[in-house]
């Protein structure tokens, strides 16, 4: 898992911002509960840009470090 | 008789543009400056006004100031960056107006450096050598720009991935998608279409954009050329090991050494930089050599000071955290990293190289309009194809920071032509069976209750466009390795399996990765030189006898075909000698 994305549904004002702020579709909304679900952690790239844009300040973004790449990714593969 | 209605939600645009980044919105813009009365809808596969790179990337855009000598530019550009690849044309004309399409997005209302008289502030760039200037620009850029273009009567839809254009006569008539929330199967029937769905990336690495070349793969499908395919290649940052990011723990080339404390610039590097780039080829060869014999791993020496130009980009820098916005977005990447991460060093931090690749191989002309009529492709989707920036990837393209910058020009470029070809158009007339076949095609991934998972399938696809051995040194041995190894994942495609909406977004991402893919090795095999970042093994020399060419690709029948196209060279300024 690339980050953990931890909300405070307390202090959510159901704006919806993080969820419009996510580029990653990792953010849903969901539409009973009025609330944002991290639906797909996998995917974040913690950008933070939900976090820097919930205006009541309720989101934190946990990076996993060190990042966990793919053996073909990783530097000089000979 | 069967209607299209039945099949999906159809909507109808005069300019229908796909992309809700940064160029989507300042293209939208200039079609109604240019058009009022053109009905423009902006579709976006996540949210207009956040999507795409934009909001979170560099946040500096360069160009030649008023005081920049554009011939010194050009000539350095074209000898010793873009290999005499480039549509010089073009190269010059985003020296002679980009900074104009800057200053025109800060009398729309986005925030950008000032200088004391309230100008757009401009300073001199470390990333050339000469004659080139840049600004920075606030990473909030697009909520202005959206704000705009909703009061001129743009309208968006959110959360639709696109995935296919329409044709009907050779012309393209719009598009289709889903919504990625509920499954609608959306029908868009436009008079032109304007892809602004940026590059194909590859998702290799933990980078700040989501397109997967899906704008690529929808033009390469339905007919559009396409151009430098082969400059998809991957180009290198310098990055700590555990952290895998373009934001904090980037070092400049001169602080890297092996394990045995050897510079590798003085090693590897020809001639003193700057090279437009923050890494030559050659390091990154030179890189992966002291690996491959046992001198590694690499690392940052942080006793060794950063170079004269390094002291350069920490003032520009600083101009970027003037803006607030971001400030914030820099400073809370740096809050993260020191919170989470704890290096076993303080003066030597273990790096690697950080392969990244951006394809955007639309060809596109002056208008930037595509081949197929009706089309047209800006920034990341086209800068490559429109060949500005010539044997690079792009973006960057020219250098750093004209990957925002060809964005927002290309946008402005594009707006007025496709305005009126939108206003002039006839009505377009859709295909019934084609509709219905896309639809089939496009679901049926999560139509099937198992098979292939996409993330399997986008892995493999890394595994071959990835490693140096088969994409950054390039040899013939190595790219039918790669193509073979592509037509492996191809044949597993039919069976991709989406277990809900997301995933079904990202089996199409998949499918276009695969396409683009094809199309690079396809290239790069066929251009037996080495010219700009295009480094073959087996081909260590630049051929210009030969080579003084852009190669195409284009489907034909079902099947990828490939051309060449001589540059116009005769009728440019700077010639090979």
């Amino acid at each position: 898992m690339p980050a953990e994305i931890r909300i405070d549904k307390e202090l959510c004002t159901s704006c919806k911002t993080c969820v419009d702020a996510c580029f990653l579709d990792v953010l849903r909304w969901d539409e009973n509960t009025k609330k944002p679900v991290v639906a797909y952690p996998e995917d974040c790239v913690w950008c933070c840009a939900c976090e820097l844009a919930c205006p009541a300040q309720c989101i934190d973004v946990v990076p996993s470090i060190p990042v966990r790449l793919r053996l073909s990714c990783g530097k000089g593969d000979p | 008789m069967a209607k299209v209605e039945d099949l999906g939600e159809v909507v109808s645009a005069d300019l229908l543009i796909v992309g809700g980044g940064i160029g989507g919105l300042v293209a939208a813009i200039k079609a109604k400056e240019e058009c009022p009365d053109v009905d423009v809808l902006i579709v976006e596969k996540q949210t207009v006004g956040y999507a795409g790179k934009a909001p979170k990337t560099g946040g500096f855009v360069c160009f030649s100031g008023p005081n920049d000598d554009i011939d010194k530019f050009m000539e350095w550009h074209v000898t010793k960056v873009g290999a005499y690849l480039e549509d010089q044309e073009m190269l010059e004309r985003y020296c002679r107006e980009s900074l104009g399409c800057f200053e025109k997005l800060s009398e729309w209302g986005v925030t950008l450096a000032k200088n004391a008289e309230g100008k757009v502030a401009i300073m001199k760039s470390w990333l050339a050598p000469h004659n080139w200037s840049m600004t920075t620009i606030s990473l909030d850029m697009m909520l202005p720009l959206r704000a705009k273009a909703r009061k001129m009567g743009v309208r968006m839809l959110n959360k639709i991935q696109i995935v296919k254009l329409l044709t009907f006569d050779n012309r393209v008539v719009g598009a289709v998608g889903f919504s990625i929330v509920d499954g609608k199967f959306y029908i868009f029937k436009a008079k032109a279409t304007l892809l602004a769905n940026g590059a194909c990336s590859y998702k290799v690495k933990r980078f700040w954009m989501s397109a997967a070349g899906e704008g690529i793969a929808a033009a390469y499908w339905a007919g559009a050329e396409m151009r430098n395919a082969e400059y998809g290649n991957l180009y290198a940052h310098i990055v700590a090991k555990d952290l895998d990011s373009t934001i904090g723990g980037m070092y400049a080339a001169e602080q890297v050494v092996n394990a045995l404390g050897e510079s590798l610039v003085k090693k590897y590097v020809p001639e003193p930089g700057p090279w437009g780039y923050p890494v030559h080829p050659t390091f990154s060869l030179g890189w992966e050599k002291e690996v491959r014999e046992g001198r590694g791993p690499i690392y940052a020496d942080l006793t060794i000071p950063r170079p004269e130009r390094e002291a350069t980009r920490e003032t520009v820098v600083s101009g970027r955290t003037m803006l607030p916005k971001s400030a914030e977005f820099y400073a809370k990447q740096e809050e993260k990293i020191k919170k989470y991460w704890q290096p076993t060093s303080t003066t030597r931090i273990e790096l690697e190289l950080y392969y990244h690749g951006e394809q955007s191989c639309i060809k596109v002309d002056h208008n930037m309009q595509t081949t197929l009529p009706g089309l047209f492709a800006i920034g990341d989707a086209s800068y490559a194809g429109s060949a500005t920036a010539g044997a690079t990837p792009a973006p960057p393209g020219i250098t750093q920071g004209c990957g925002l910058g060809f964005a927002i020009v290309s946008a402005m470029w594009s707006g007025p032509p496709a305005a009126r070809y939108a206003s002039e158009a006839p009505e377009p007339e859709v295909d019934y069976e084609q509709v219905k076949q896309f639809k089939n095609e496009i679901f049926a991934p999560i139509k099937r209750s198992g098979g292939v998972p996409v993330d399997e399938i986008i892995a493999d696809i890394q595994d071959v466009v990835v490693p140096m051995k088969i994409n950054m040194r390039r040899h013939e041995r190595g790219l039918k390795e790669g193509l073979f190894e592509i037509e492996r994942i191809k044949r597993k495609l039919p069976n991709l399996w989406a277990r809900d909406l997301h995933y079904l977004m990202k089996c199409h991402e998949a499918k276009a990765m695969a396409i683009c893919a094809e199309m690079m090795f396809k290239a790069a095999l066929m251009r037996t030189e080495s010219r700009g970042w295009h480094y073959r093994e087996d081909y260590p020399e630049r051929d210009d006898k030969n080579w003084l060419k852009w190669i195409i690709v284009k489907k034909e029948n079902e099947t990828m075909k490939l051309y060449t196209e001589d540059v116009p060279i005769h009728k440019y300024r700077y010639k090979p000698q």
